[in-house]
């Protein structure tokens, strides 16, 4: 397998974990508020706070046209 | 290079399937939002990825943000009137009845919204495979 292959194989590896660890954070949300203590309004709160934060990550990531950095690259032949 | 494509869409279309629909089936309106807010976080950290990985134009990263200031804002109200069920002394009767249902409405707002963002998700895998 080339390095380029490995690489690409390596980071949908990290993808797929990351989706896990996402769909698993659900569960265990879930599954705490229904055999352990209740989610309560401060959970709710930090959750938003945590959504909110994370948009404005992305949202900040954007260039001035919304592109990806490399999407430009590409579209500037360099 | 196929693989990682796939699993960007993959992974917002699992997201976006467990909100009601999946295996994880929220009991309670209070549940779908947490369900609802967690699949936001997971379609935010697979629309990071894609604009990492160079596959947004700038009409499908416009689409994307528009699908989630939506998102943002209709949770941001249905935790506003979670908040207010939770203190149950201030609302009863029929406030009460009108909140639930306007909850209902918040909470199937954001789940197609993050349906739709996930369908976007999955058209940008489309055209960076072709």
């Amino acid at each position: 397998m080339s390095e380029v292959k490995l690489r690409a194989a390596l980071q949908a590896l990290m993808l797929l974990r990351e989706t896990v660890a996402t769909v698993g954070e659900i569960a265990r949300a879930l599954n705490d508020n229904r055999d352990g203590e209740p989610l309560t309004d401060a959970d709710l709160d930090a959750m938003r706070a945590r959504s909110a934060s994370a948009l404005e990550r992305l949202r900040e990531a954007r260039g001035d046209d919304g592109a990806s950095a490399e999407f430009r690259k590409d579209q500037s032949g360099g | 290079m196929r693989i990682r494509h796939a699993i960007i869409a993959g992974a917002a279309l699992m997201l976006a399937g467990c909100a009601t629909t999946g295996a994880l089936a929220p009991r309670d309106a209070r549940e779908t939002y947490v369900a609802a807010e967690l699949t936001f976080q997971g379609a935010l950290t697979a629309a990071a990825r894609a604009q990492e990985l160079g596959l947004l134009t700038p009409e499908t990263s416009a689409l994307l943000f528009a699908d989630f200031q939506v998102i943002d804002q209709t949770l941001n109200e249905a935790n506003a009137v979670l908040d207010l069920l939770s203190s149950e002394s201030e609302t009863a009767g029929d406030d009460r009845r009108r909140l639930e249902d306007r909850l209902d409405d918040l909470l199937a707002s954001a789940d197609l919204a993050l349906r739709i963002a996930a369908r976007r998700l999955d058209k940008i895998e489309q055209e960076a495979n072709r």
